[in-house]
């Protein structure tokens, strides 16, 4: 029998909202441990095939694998639970509720180790501490944004997919992000990142997928990419 | 001085029904997100079937249970239609108010073609009782005891559930943001039917409490009261929990006060008036719409 070694498979996925075609047949593989971005314009279709992959869109064809799992037709919760954590484009969190509430609910799959989770969470974003009573709609949008990141980490996923962190964000703040992206896949989380910051996607990821009009117009390692020409000349400002 | 208090006692009675009432109803808009029209209609066929096992046996621990099951098993059956008619992202709220006066009709058209002739039914006095307490104009009967307390428990353990347990910050979860609460994992059906199951326990509730109080149930009270609860509803905003427990009383003492100062049946007429004159002003309801 072959060795699954990728945690996640996507297969000829195909996304519709009626007569849209969002995505087109798609197929993408993650291996453990691996950091893959996933480029392209307004519209592409990123956001859509993240929320299918946590089965919120339901996908018209195709399937899509969890560590060897068929996940395609799960519901939400299950996937959840099975280890997938999806932190959305936008800052999504339960504004009227405490800080310490959000992330009380994005642990609850998982409250087994919760204080320890939590201090994890707090030592990723310091922010988040010493706000953790203060009600989530008062945070600033980078605040929002870590918030919506702890949420996501509290149910310890084993694949995070991440879509467009940096919208909306300083410069500064992208950074701070980004760096904790590499940092949680340096301690083995494996990424899915859906960005229009190409340069920052390319940099930081192992591997790349480039979207165009709801298909995968390319793929390769990011270290390749980045000195494409076509890829520069179309994501990276020109030269 | 005595009309007042007289009054005020009898407006407080009513409007923790009017209070349990709203809180189902706004549960339902928040939760499941559905405008249950037909929600005072089940409380009035869990009354009915309190009158009718009334009459089969004395035993009050009997008639609770069938009151309230009764109430129960119709707020779940209405589940499945409600989901039914619902689109990928949500239940269409304007589809569940048709769909949900359609049901309270049905309700209330057996009601008045099988049930007593159509006429109303009228509760033992035994159920009823009578004043416990009596100071000149001043009485309080045992319904509008019960009424009050039962409505006070009731409010105060629901409130309980849903600030400090898990399935109480799954529904604020849900009725805060659906998207949110689905990536957190909250099994967004599951959490709804569990709020029918709550709902269906608080009309139960409210169904004993009000035939207490008010001694018969009529085919046709379902749809007053429907009218009364949605009024409420928007007027402190809707899905306002909160706000919709102030309200609810307010209007019970209003309706209590115009009674016991204007002769004649204006009560109702002063009510929506001043329903009308809070919307005019404050059209988002007096503490805010909370969805
Ligand atoms: N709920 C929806 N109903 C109808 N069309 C939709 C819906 N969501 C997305 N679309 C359409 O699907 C296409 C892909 O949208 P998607 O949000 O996946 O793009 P994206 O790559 O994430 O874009 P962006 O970078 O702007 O976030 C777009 O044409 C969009 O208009
Ligand atoms: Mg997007």
């Amino acid at each position: 029998m072959e060795k699954i070694n990728n945690i996640l498979e996507i297969c000829n996925l195909s996304i519709a909202y009626g007569p849209i075609k969002a995505v087109k047949e798609v197929n993408l593989e993650i291996n453990h441990g691996e950091f893959v971005a996933l480029i392209g314009a307004n519209g592409a279709g990123k956001s859509s095939l993240l929320k299918s992959i946590l089965g919120i869109n339901k996908a018209e064809k195709g399937s899509i694998f969890f560590l060897g799992q068929d996940i395609t037709r799960k519901p939400t919760d299950k996937i959840v639970s099975s280890g997938l954590s999806l932190i959305p484009e936008g800052h999504v969190i339960f504004s009227s509720m405490s800080v310490l509430e959000n992330l009380q609910l994005g642990a609850y799959q998982n409250l087994a180790d919760f204080e320890e989770n939590l201090k994890r969470i707090f030592d990723y974003f310091p922010v988040l501490k010493d706000r953790s009573s203060q009600i989530a709609g008062t945070l600033s949008g980078g605040e929002q944004q870590m918030l919506s990141m702890g949420r996501a980490l509290m149910s310890k996923p084993k694949l995070i997919l991440v879509d467009e962190p940096s919208l909306g964000l300083a410069p500064k703040i992208v950074t701070d992000i980004f760096n904790i992206l590499t940092e949680l896949n340096k301690e083995g989380y494996a990424i899915l990142l859906a960005e229009q910051n190409a340069k920052k996607a390319l940099e930081g990821s192992h591997r790349c997928y480039v979207m165009k009009t709801g298909e995968i117009a390319m793929s390769g390692f990011s270290t390749d990419l980045i000195d494409d020409p076509k890829i520069r000349q179309a994501y990276l400002g020109g030269n | 001085m005595e009309i007042f208090i007289a009054q005020l006692i009898s407006g407080l009675a009513l409007g923790s029904i009017y209070v349990l009432l709203v809180t189902g109803f706004n549960l339902m808009l928040l939760v499941a997100k559905i405008i249950q029209f037909a929600y005072p209609q089940i409380v009035v066929v869990s009354m009915y079937t309190c009158w009718w096992v009334l009459k089969l046996t004395g035993n009050k621990l009997i008639i609770i249970l069938a009151g309230v099951s009764v109430s129960i098993i119709l707020s779940l059956l209405s589940e499945p239609i409600f989901r039914k008619i619902s689109s990928i992202e949500g239940v269409d709220i304007n589809a569940s108010f048709i769909a949900s006066m359609g049901i309270a009709m049905i309700m209330m058209d057996i009601m008045s073609h099988s049930i007593n002739y159509g006429f109303p039914v009228a509760f033992s006095p035994d159920w009823v009782g009578g004043n416990i307490f009596g100071y000149g104009l001043i009485t309080v009967s045992k319904g509008q005891l019960f009424a009050l307390l039962g409505g006070i428990i009731a409010v105060l353990i629901f409130f309980f559930l849903l600030y400090h347990t898990n399935q109480g910050r799954f529904f604020r979860a849900i009725a805060e943001n659906r998207f949110a609460a689905c990536l957190v994992g909250i099994p967004i059906i599951k959490t709804s039917i569990f709020s029918y199951l709550i709902v269906g326990i608080l009309g139960g509730f409210s169904a004993i409490l009000f035939s207490m109080l008010i001694g018969s149930a009529s085919p046709w009270l379902g749809e007053f009261v429907a009218l009364k609860m949605l009024a409420v509803s928007i007027v402190a905003g809707l899905g306002n929990l909160q706000g919709g427990l102030v309200c609810g009383l307010l209007l019970g003492i209003i309706e209590a006060m115009a009674i016991g100062y204007f002769s004649g049946s204006w009560s109702n007429v002063i009510a929506f008036a001043v329903m009308l004159i809070v919307v005019l002003m404050k059209p988002g309801g007096l503490f805010g719409i909370k969805i």
